[in-house]
């Protein structure tokens, strides 16, 4: 039996590589981290279900996509297919963060006509001492491209949990509004299967409770 | 992108590495072709993830999701959508109505392919493969597998629902699943495990050999050989596991079946996809041209090979390695590869993103192909032939065509001309192109012994074209083909024609003169092809003559012929004599004698009654050219005039000749004369009288030889055999020299003792021979006689004893059994001693044996008889035998007298006289006493024998004297001492005669034959040793003791 979610978005995570993509995955959706991992090949995913508000699930799938320049050929396809993506940069790697803009791009040219909802993160946050791009600097980046920034680290799970609930409920929020519609044979975003009792019990309880504030 | 969208068709050399492998001359096992069509398109944008095979299709599945279904040629029957990302695995049933397909992002769709009702079940991760129960299509069998990071069993249930059971998890994400049976094989991160679905449980573990390999990157290949067999791939080893029922003795709780490795290898690169053939192994392979070195560097990855291997226990061998050039190669990683193969035939798709290839098994057609590509036309064309039946793009002619076209670049116009016969058979246009190419590269030579000439024939302007191309070079070669080619293949005008042309330049060319003839031969003009045979004095002519019966147009050539070749000719015009008659020829040779003559002579020895009337000319032929054939002639010839001949002969002084025709005249004497004179050959002379065997003739020979003294010599040494020698010696003038008479003399003397030896032992022989039927005749003679009841007396019979015993009674037993009462007989009493049997005296013509036998058994009969009897009988006879014997004494000297002056006194005679006495008188004495007996004792009835002449009587008596010789003994006493009387005078007479006999026998002889026979007698002196004289001798022998 399926678990219950109103929506399952896909998110990507893409960023150059040795950013940190797949072990921040990994914390989020294993709740663990390796500290050696092999580089990714191609895209994997992984899901998780997330409670942005009590009743209302979300799930997650989130694809893992190979950073080296190989594979992109392969990953756009994905790109296509999500409605939102984490762009991760290396605080400790300038590198790094410059390529934020080609991803943007790349990912920008592949998802047409849809739009992807961005956030970027500041990955490996626990390494202070070898920061190389403040968090101002990558603020005002995010800022320029319309997007939140948020510090995170796999191995201290600093944030981890917040950048993906941030970035959905970001989304939802799209989708409630319509911004964001579930279309057919675009798999961004579809809408799950929830028991309509349990659904408009939790949107009266929802509405009522909006109603009092 | 670009280089996807380059359109390419073909071919093998596209894919397949030439550096290495190809440059050996073994032949590759494998055909690359590139699936295109419908494939082209889809790779264009998308890239294919995997591919499964069908027999009837294909199912493609792309990393932007979609599943395609295609023919095998690459066109798109169907397409699906399936997922926004990559199709990690498609997977049919048997019967390819369903169809189970796993992407990237979790989906697993399980559905009829034409019905699309099914089973869609997202996952939370990637599925990587998904597995349909081999039988899907049964309702009893709706069963699938998925493998995520756990394996699932979906089995429906009688409700229609999905049931799930996980199978095993626990290992990470699963890579593959291949079920075949009731076996499930999966690989995870460990190992690979196999489930036994029918028992449900899990029976082998085959753990992972190099754990270092990340198992996503290079993932495990697996697949069924067979039912129990399994192939596993991983990285780079390979293990091949049987799976075997275990013995149900060591079973207790453990699975019925386990798993044993029977082969276990590593290989070179890394395994990108696992296909069984046969017993073999199709193993794609991944290769890192620097395997140290880590993914970074795209230059590392080289193009995937595709080998075929022959797994052993511990090891393997390469059957054949091919390096694939497939699009984009460098960009993929092993995982990106697969290789899917088709259950049913030899085919194996490799997949990769950008391109999918597929590999065959080389059939007879590639295999050809290769052949023509490696210059091995010959093997090429042998194969093509072989099998013809399933060659599709290859065609025995063109292959043929090709080799042709090879060897004439090549220069070995030889071989090519001689292929065009086996490639071009019945083809009569590429017959005539092949020509016309000879032609023009100027090798018609080369063709010309090849082109056809049965029943396929070209246009007459080819084969002429050719033999005018010969007749310009290579005369030889001309006549070669005119002889070898059917006549009828050309316009034989037109090569006579220009044959003439060519000998008008040069006349006397025999070759051409022949080949014209040939050409003449089958043109038939016989004429003129025998006029050029006879010009060439070519033997060929007989056979041409005999083979087209030309006898009426050789009759005026008949002197040709036979100047040319006298003996063949000859037997040619004689074998054919009905054809050409004797006359014919023989007035044709009228003015060549000599010619005349062999054919005349071969004539004759074929048959001595042919052209008898030709026999007369021909003594004169011989005579002047074959003279030591014209005597055989002469004698075997019965038609030739003898006058003629003689004429002939006589002119030319012929001697031999001539005696021999004089002989056969009847002119002996002549002949004889003229070999006298004209030889002066007095063997020869001889020879010719013994061969004519006439007295007359001697006596010619003898006087004409008698004043030459070398003829006698001559004479007296060979006349003793035929003439006597007496007569010549005594004709032999006093006074004359004559060369040599001692030895002649001696030599005469020589011959005559030879004889006399002879006779000598001929004398003793029959010694012997009487005395040994004398004593047989003793022998029978003492043999009793029975007398019984039942024997009757011939005179009056009635039984010849008397009832009464105790009445006397006389009985006269003859030696012949013959029996009678003494009263019977019929002169009783009057000469009792000389009594005969009347039954055998009536019937008697000479054997007086059986009387003289009975007679002697008289005798023993009367020794049974009463004493008195006995007594009574033999001094009657007695005194008469003694009488008789004195008688014949007195006659017998009284005849030896009388013989004896009648001989002439030879000296040779005289000195033998004293010894001969005797004998002589012993001989007349033969003669006469049994006469005188007869006349005296013989009853009336033999009178008449009497009267016969003296000679013949005289014989018969000699017979008859046997009896009364017989007689004499058996009157007296004893027969035994009278026997014994006879043999020791017998001895004495041998000892007596031992020494003188030779001459004394000689004479006897002489004496006796002397009346009646005559000089020629003594020509036969073996005949002098008759039958009757030699019984007339024995009896002589025998009186003699009788008579002392």
């Amino acid at each position: 039996m399926e678990t219950i979610w109103l929506y399952q978005f896909r998110l990507i995570v893409i960023g150059d590589s040795t950013v940190g993509k797949s072990c921040l995955i990994r914390r989020f959706t294993e709740g663990r981290f390796a500290q050696v991992s092999d580089p990714t090949v191609g895209v994997d995913f992984f899901s998780r279900l997330v409670e942005i508000e009590p009743g209302k699930r979300i799930k997650l799938q989130i694809w893992d996509t190979a950073g080296q320049e190989r594979f992109r050929s392969i990953t756009r396809a994905y790109y296509r297919n999500s409605v939102g993506g984490l762009l991760l940069f290396d605080i400790t790697n300038r590198r790094s963060f410059q390529n934020v803009h080609n991803w943007l791009e790349e990912a920008r040219s592949h998802v047409q006509p849809h739009s992807i909802v961005f956030l970027l993160v500041g990955h490996k946050c626990d390494l202070e001492a070898q920061r190389q791009v403040s968090q101002h600097e990558a603020e005002k980046l995010a800022g320029a491209y319309g997007m939140r920034y948020v510090e995170t680290s796999a191995r201290d799970a600093i944030n981890v949990e917040k950048a993906f609930v941030d970035l959905t409920r970001e989304i939802f929020e799209l989708v409630r509004n319509g911004d964001i519609k579930i279309q057919d044979g675009w798999e961004g975003v579809k809408s799950g299967f929830v028991p309509n009792t349990v659904h408009s019990s939790e949107e009266v309880t929802k509405g009522s409770r909006q109603c009092f504030c | 992108m670009a280089e996807v969208q380059e359109k390419d068709k073909k071919p093998s050399e596209e894919f397949t590495d030439e550096s290495e492998e190809e440059d050996s001359e073994e032949e590759a096992k494998l055909k690359y072709e590139r699936l295109s069509n419908g494939v082209t398109e889809i790779l264009k944008n998308d890239a294919a993830s995997c591919m499964t095979v069908h027999d009837k299709f294909l199912a493609l599945g792309t990393h932007f999701g979609k599943v395609y279904l295609l023919d095998i040629q690459g066109n798109v029957t169907q397409k699906f959508v399936i997922s926004s990302v990559k199709i990690n695995q498609i997977s049919l049933d048997e019967s390819g109505d369903h169809v189970g397909i796993c992407s990237e992002d979790g989906k697993v769709q399980v559905f009829g392919l034409y019905t699309r009702e099914g089973f869609h079940e997202n996952f939370d991760c990637p599925v990587k493969v998904v597995a349909l129960h081999p039988q899907f299509s049964r309702s009893n069998c709706k069963q699938f597998v998925t493998g995520g990071n756990k394996l699932l069993l979906y089995e429906r249930n009688w409700l229609n629902r999905w049931k799930t059971v996980v199978l095993h998890e626990g290992e990470g994400t699963i890579t593959n699943i291949q079920w075949r049976a009731n076996l499930i094989a999966w690989a995870n991160n460990v190992g690979v495990k196999i489930y036994d679905i029918s028992t449900k449980q899990r029976i082998t573990n085959v753990l992972r050999d190099n754990v270092s390999l990340r198992p996503d990157m290079y993932p495990c290949s697996l697949c069924w050989k067979d039912n129990t067999t399994l192939i596993v791939g991983w990285g780079t080893s390979i293990k091949i596991c049987a799976v075997k029922e275990r013995n149900p003795t060591e079973m207790r709780d453990l699975p019925s079946r386990y798993v044993e490795i029977v082969s276990a290898f590593e290989t070179e690169f890394f395994i990108s996809g696992l296909a069984p053939l046969v017993d073999q192994l199709v193993v794609l392979f991944f290769v890192k041209e620097n395997p140290d070195q880590m993914v970074t560097d795209e230059e590392c990855r080289a193009r995937p090979r595709l080998d075929i291997i022959q797994p052993l226990p511990e090891s393997y061998e390469e059957i054949s390695s091919d390096a694939l050039t497939v699009r984009n190669f460098q960009d993929n990683e092993c995982r990106d590869y697969r290789l899917a193969h088709a259950e049913g035939e030899p085919l194996f798709y490799i997949i990769s993103p950008k391109d999918i290839v597929v590999a065959k098994e080389r059939d007879q057609d590639d295999h050809i192909d290769w052949l023509l590509v490696k210059e091995k036309y010959e093997e090429a064309l042998m194969a093509a032939e072989i099998s013809f039946k399933n060659i599709k793009r290859h065609d025995v002619q063109k292959i043929g065509m090709s080799f042709i076209n090879h060897l004439v670049e090549k220069g070995d116009y030889e071989n090519a001309a001689r292929k065009c016969q086996k490639v071009l058979g019945k083809n009569m246009e590429l017959w005539e192109n092949e020509v016309y190419r000879f032609k023009t590269i100027g090798q018609l030579k080369a063709i010309s012994q090849y082109l056809p000439r049965g029943d396929l024939r070209l246009r007459p302007a080819i084969y002429e074209m050719i033999l005018h191309e010969f007749l310009k070079t290579d005369y030889e070669g001309f006549a070669t083909l005119i002889r070898e080619w059917p006549g009828e293949l050309y316009n034989n005008m037109a090569i006579v024609q220009a044959v003439n042309d060519h000998l008008k330049r040069d006349p006397s060319n025999s070759i051409l003169l022949k080949t014209l003839a040939e050409l003449y031969t089958y043109d038939q003009r016989y004429d003129k092809a025998l006029e050029i045979y006879l010009r060439l004095r070519h033997k060929d002519v007989y056979q041409l003559i005999h083979k087209h019966n030309l006898f009426s147009s050789i009759e005026d050539k008949i002197v040709l012929l036979m100047d040319f070749d006298k003996e063949k000719a000859v037997d040619m015009l004689l074998d054919n004599e009905d054809k050409i008659s004797i006359d014919r020829v023989v007035e044709e040779l009228a003015n060549r004698p000599e010619l005349l003559h062999v054919y005349l002579h071969k004539l004759f020895k074929r048959d001595h009654h042919k052209g008898q009337k030709y026999h007369e000319r021909q003594i004169g032929l011989y005579a002047e050219y074959d003279r030591p054939n014209l005597l055989p002639f002469l004698r075997d010839s019965t038609h030739c005039p003898l006058e003629k001949a003689l004429e002939i002969c006589q002119q030319r002084n012929f001697v031999e000749e001539t005696v021999f025709l004089l002989s056969r005249m009847g002119n002996c004497r002549r002949a004889l004369q003229m070999i006298m004179e004209e030889l002066g050959d007095v063997d020869k002379a001889i020879e010719f009288a013994k061969e004519q065997d006439d007295g007359e003739l001697w006596d010619d020979l003898i006087s004409y030889s008698i004043d030459k003294p070398p003829f006698i010599t001559g004479l007296l040494n060979n006349i003793g055999t035929h003439v006597d020698p007496i007569l010549l010696i005594n004709r032999i003038k006093e006074g004359m020299e004559i060369p040599n008479l001692r030895d002649s003399l001696v030599k005469i003397l020589h011959d005559y003792n030879l004889q006399i030896l002879l006779r000598e032992g001929c004398k003793k022989i029959l010694v012997a021979d009487s005395l040994s039927l004398l004593q047989k005749m003793h022998r029978t003679q003492m043999r009793g006689v029975r007398v019984n009841e039942d024997s009757i007396c011939e005179s009056c019979h009635a039984t010849i004893l008397p009832s009464e015993m105790m009445k006397s009674f006389s009985v006269v037993v003859f030696h012949c059994r013959h029996m009678f009462h003494k009263e019977c007989l019929p002169s009783q009493g009057t000469i009792p001693g000389l009594q005969f049997c009347n039954i055998c005296s009536a019937k008697r013509r000479g054997p007086g044996r059986r009387g003289k036998k009975t007679q002697l058994l008289l005798k023993k009969k009367t020794s049974i008889m009463p004493a008195s009897k006995r007594e009574a009988s033999p001094p009657d006879s007695h005194p008469k035998i003694k009488k008789l014997d004195e008688d014949e004494e007195d006659l017998a000297s009284r005849a030896t007298t009388a013989t004896d002056s009648s001989k002439t006194g030879n000296m040779l005679e005289k000195t033998v006289e004293p010894r001969t006495k005797k004998k002589r008188s012993s001989s007349t004495e033969g003669e006469n006493t049994p006469t005188k007996i007869c006349k005296q004792s013989s009853p009336p009835k033999d009178s008449s024998k009497t009267s016969d002449p003296p000679l013949k009587k005289a014989k018969l008596l000699n017979a008859t004297s046997a009896s009364s010789c017989g007689e004499t003994p058996s009157q007296n006493a004893n027969s035994k001492a009278s026997l014994k009387r006879t043999a020791s005078t017998e001895s004495e007479d041998e000892l007596s005669s031992s020494d003188s006999s030779k001459v004394d026998f000689f004479r006897a002889r002489d004496g006796d034959d002397k009346p009646s026979q005559d000089q020629t007698d003594e020509t036969k002196p073996a005949e002098a040793f008759t039958e009757p004289e030699r019984r007339d001798i024995s009896v002589k022998e025998h009186q003699h003791p009788l008579e002392k």
